[in-house]
């Protein structure tokens, strides 16, 4: 029945369909007698046919027709696949918007049974299947027990890429926790090992981006529970394939919106970084502690969910716990083998506070790293203080006391170290300084006058008060003032509280600026060096060693302002003031001026005297087994900078190769010196043509600087340039070009459309089109490259020869003569010989 | 990231024009909505598991909050959803016209990425029949057609349909009958 399907009956057709719809209606509510008293009274085929219809609708009374409206779902209906690569599938194990997961057997060459998890987007470029296969090495990188490993992967047929991983066997940690009834010191040892999982992958520059329950997994190993993550970075390559793909059809969020950090809820992708992890693991720690996720967002929209995520902090677990129906909060508290009046109690004070600051909706406040979260967790479990706490007086002291009686008593540089770390100045300063504050506290703990020690202790505590400092203007309670502010406030008060212990002075003054310089106030240490050094000069009892160390962090900071002469006066008077004798302290004083010296040296470019001055320095880190490794690396990286210099490469690859392995081990990944040290590593390698074997290191490089700088940083743009021109030597135009793309988007949205780097990645990715036949676009890359040079560089700079050349060779690729030599006219009134040839940046 | 826009002041000028009459903003306002529901769907596609299923009210309530902001008068919601109606039949017809045209068997893939919103089950009525079905319904009975609309595919009850259409519950209860009545003729195999 079509009324308008001809055109000359339509009309006649739209009159009967409306006489019989005004019918219908007439009737449709009338008793059986009344209707057939209406249609009597009508033309017998419109009766007939409303007939029919209300019969129809009789019939059908009970079914529903247009009742329910439609709801959807996020998955299609799809078929099974009985085969995918080497693995029959046996069953499907869950299926999620982006992906499906089937048990799958393997029977070559070992007969055994995986997690297959199939994509459900396609890789249909090659990029994009490169791409893929850079994140699957990655994942394969992983070895940890808490990590579900990654065994290999592919793309079907189809192009589907798929990853095979380990089966883990159990339940969610929050389902397998309840099962068992687990108290809460085995929910934090569990909690404790995943954080140390994902410390492992982030330690391989993989961020998981999906944290929650159901991809952490709990399996039993020999009746032990065993937590593992599982799904590592696979959210990652999703999003690198979507990108691509649905720039066109809209947005995409990735994630799990009750885990999902407020960063990544606002903020793009490229913000992530390891915080982001840390936080996910926030909320699940908050459902194992409370049995409940820290918004609600059962009934609520998803916008409602995104706003409380972002606007609002949670309730702290204790609150949330003791705001439950009884009956609720007696079930959850039996789950973990106490009552519930215990339960809220435990939460309450240290549990609260590391929750909250995990889940801190500004990253900066959260723990910086995964490990330092399981470290925190740790502490908890030996009744060790939290650092999340606040650094109330009361709080410090009372744990402090508590834990290191003598210690308080006795060294007051050891407790300004200590509650500057706790103030949260930052982790690894907090770390090395607590190390620090025990080795200076053994080697003095004899001398140490217990008077001096309770002045301190006075002092710090009106430090952490705020009471009484020299600030009118600030009316902030302690706990909001910044690190920075608290240190002001307490620098201003040694000259006054201490005028009469010039010894005290001093050792606070020298501890504080070693605070400033780790803050990066530079001016201010050496001020408060000199201070300290003033004072040591006029007090007959202070010991050469405490001036000689006080000379160096004067000799560093002044280097640090480009003065070296000045910094070689106070070295030169360092080194009369160290005593003899092979003792720790002694070592390192003598290892650390020297070190220092030799950095002076090669600023004044005396290469002979610096290198035999770095090579005493690393010499005396080596000797003594105690002194610090990362000390060490300091000393063999300035050694190798200096051969650097000298153009002596091998040696200079040596030097990087042993710091870079120390700092691997000794710092926490993404941290600023290990990706500056890879880079020099690289740097080494590729000038001695070691291409294949810099690659992956300024792949590092890049992939560190990724975990911590924002994703525009110029410095991505010389990462990826650096690393594109290495692909492009090794022959891989297709990976270099991606590589290139990428850093031309970044520098000219950084450094602007004509800077000279920009056309360096220009003249880069014109090689690599070029390299791979498209000619045409080739040329418009490496002309966009020569406009920019000749205008930032002048018309006779030899890159505007490069350019010239480039397009000279491609001109000619593409046949035409004519364009090709009056390219070469230009280049040889600029470059009459060939100069080589030349295809990376020098960057 | 594009899908937690802010609230769009183009979008809610549009949408003061249409609720103070100015009718030759529909169309505009319906594209917006459409692609704001794509995207929402979109979202939820990405993350949620399978098995979570979405009403079309809570769809369009997201899109709402997105477009409008939170403090809508509750008038202006009503109107709102009788848009976002329209909205959603398009994309159920487009995914139905798009199912219908592939010949392969099971969901293509590309469907997925592409609409980004698939029904739970396959609706027990051909859409895209039904689509017809009521435009031509429209030439004949618009507010008949428009009630189905509202109630089909924008989710809504019948008092808040008959509010936006400015007709007695009563009447549109009647109109309801009778155009389902109607309907299920002109859908028959």
């Amino acid at each position: 029945m079509s009324p308008s399907s001809d055109g000359a009956g339509s009309t006649l057709a739209d009159q009967r369909a409306h006489r019989l719809y005004a019918l219908l209606d007439r009737v449709i509510d009338l008793t059986v007698d009344e209707r057939e008293a209406v249609l009597a009274g009508c033309p017998e085929d419109l009766a007939a046919e409303v007939r029919a219809m209300l019969a129809e609708d009789e019939d059908g009374a009970d079914d529903g027709f247009l009742e329910t409206p439609p709801s959807f779902a996020f998955a299609p209906v799809e078929t099974t696949p009985r085969q995918i690569g080497p693995y029959r599938i046996l069953e499907t194990l869950g299926e999620g918007g982006m992906a499906r997961v089937f048990l799958a057997e393997q029977e070559e060459p070992v007969r055994r049974r995986v997690a297959l998890k199939l994509l459900r987007i396609e890789a249909t470029s090659r990029e994009l299947q490169v791409r893929f296969e850079i994140e699957r090495n990655a994942m394969g990188r992983l070895e940890h027990p808490n990590i579900g490993k990654i065994l290999e992967g592919g793309t079907t047929d189809d192009g589907h890429p798929y990853f095979a991983m380990e089966l883990v066997e159990g339940p969610p940690i929050t389902a397998y926790c309840d099962e068992h009834q687990l108290d809460l010191e085995a929910r934090l040892r569990l909690f404790a090992e995943v954080c140390r999982g994902v410390d492992h992958a982030h330690g391989k520059l993989l961020l998981h981006r999906d944290l929650k329950p159901s991809n952490i997994l709990v399996a039993e190993v020999d009746g032990k529970p065993l937590p593992k993550i599982i799904d590592f970075g696979i959210a990652k390559s999703l999003e690198g394939a979507l990108t691509d793909r649905t720039l066109a059809t809209g947005g995409r969020l990735l994630g799990t919106p009750a885990y999902m950090s407020p960063e990544a809820i606002a903020g793009t992708d490229g913000e992530l970084d390891v915080r982001s992890d840390v936080y996910a693991l926030g909320v699940v720690l908050y459902e194992l502690l409370t049995g409940s996720r820290p918004y609600q967002t059962a009934n609520a929209t998803l916008g409602a969910i995104l706003k409380q995520i972002t606007e609002n902090d949670p309730k702290k677990p204790s609150t949330r716990v003791s705001s439950l129906e009884v009956d609720e909060s007696a079930g959850l508290a039996a789950a973990r083998r106490v009552d519930a009046r215990t339960l809220s109690r435990r939460l309450e004070g240290d549990l609260d506070w590391v929750v909250m600051k995990a889940l801190a909706r500004d990253r900066r406040e959260r723990y910086a790293s995964a490990a330092e979260l399981a470290a925190e967790i740790e502490r908890y479990l030996n009744d060790e203080p939290v650092v999340a706490r606040p650094p109330t007086a009361a709080y410090v002291l009372r744990k402090l006391a508590r834990r290191h009686r003598t210690a308080a008593a006795a060294a007051g540089v050891a407790l300004v170290a200590v509650l500057l770390g706790v103030l949260g100045i930052g982790i690894g300063l907090a770390r090395a300084k607590r190390a620090e504050a025990k080795a200076v506290h053994e080697a003095r703990v004899a001398v140490e006058a217990r008077q001096d020690a309770d002045r301190m202790v006075e002092f710090l505590v009106g430090i952490l008060r705020g009471s009484g400092v020299d600030d009118p203007d600030s009316t902030k309670p302690p706990a909001e003032r910044t690190a920075l502010e608290l240190l002001d406030a307490g620098a201003a008060r040694i000259d006054r509280d201490f005028a009469d212990q010039p010894a005290v002075a001093a050792r606070l003054s020298y501890t504080v600026a070693g605070v400033y310089r780790e803050l990066g106030q530079v001016e201010t240490a050496r001020q408060q060096a000199e201070k300290a050094l003033a004072l040591q000069l006029e007090d007959p009892a202070a010991s050469a060693r405490d001036i000689a160390r006080t000379r160096v962090e004067i000799a560093t900071d002044t280097l640090t302002a480009d003065r070296p002469d000045e910094a070689k006066a106070q070295l030169e008077e360092a080194l009369q003031l160290v005593p003899t004798g092979n003792d720790a302290e002694t070592l390192s004083l003598r290892a650390d001026i020297f070190d220092v010296l030799g950095r002076v040296e090669r600023r004044l470019r005396d290469y002979p005297a610096a290198e035999a001055h770095l090579k005493q320095s690393v010499a005396l880190f080596r000797t003594h087994p105690d002194l610090k490794r990362s000390d060490l690396a300091r000393a063999l990286n300035n050694l190798g900078t200096t051969y650097f210099s000298q153009r002596r490469w091998p040696e200079a690859e040596a030097s990087f190769r042993e710091a870079k392995k120390i700092l691997d081990q000794v710092l926490p990944p993404g941290h600023v010196r290990r990706a500056g040290m890879n880079d020099n590593l690289a740097a080494a390698l590729a000038s001695q043509g070691k291409l294949e074997e810099a690659a992956p290191l300024f792949e590092q490089a890049l992939a560190e600087r990724r975990l911590r700088l924002p994703p525009d940083h110029p410095a991505f743009g010389d990462s990826l340039n650096n690393l594109g021109s290495l692909n492009l030597d090794l022959d891989r135009p297709e990976v270099a070009e991606g590589l290139l793309r990428e850093s031309l988007a970044i520098r000219e949205q950084a450094l602007g459309p004509d800077n000279p780097k920009t056309a360096w990645s220009l003249d880069n990715l014109a090689r690599a089109v070029g390299n791979q036949g498209r000619l045409a676009e080739a040329i418009a890359l490496q002309e966009r490259a020569l406009a920019i040079r000749e205008k930032a560089l002048g018309p006779e700079d030899a890159l505007v020869a490069r350019s010239l050349e480039h397009l000279a060779e491609l001109s000619r690729a593409a046949g035409d003569v004519t364009a090709a030599e009056a390219f070469e006219h230009r280049a040889a009134r600029i470059r009459p010989s060939d100069p080589g040839n030349r295809t990376r940046a020098p960057e | 990231m594009e899908d937690l826009s802010p609230p769009s002041d183009e979008t809610t000028q549009l949408f003061t024009r249409w609720r103070e009459g100015d009718r030759e903003v529909t169309e505009e306002l319906v594209e917006q909505l459409y692609q704001e529901l794509r995207k929402q769907a979109r979202f939820f596609l990405l993350r949620e598991r399978q098995g979570h299923t979405l009403q079309p009210t809570e769809l369009v309530n997201e899109a709402l909050l997105r477009l409008l902001g939170s403090d809508v008068q509750a008038a202006d919601r009503t109107h709102f959803f009788a848009l976002a109606a329209r909205a959603m039949r398009r994309i159920l017809v487009d995914h139905a016209r798009r199912k219908n045209a592939s010949k392969r068997l099971g969901p293509d893939e590309l469907t997925v990425i592409e609409t980004g919103i698939l029904p739970v089950s396959e609706p027990a009525v051909d859409v895209a029949a039904l689509n017809d079905a009521l435009d031509r319904l429209a030439t004949v009975a618009p507010r008949p057609a428009r009630l189905v609309e509202l109630r089909y595919f924008g989710g809504l009850t019948n008092r808040e349909a008959a509010d936006v259409l400015d007709v007695s519950v009563a009447t549109a209860e009647r109109d309801w009958k009778t155009a389902r009545t109607w309907l299920r003729r002109e859908l028959a195999p």
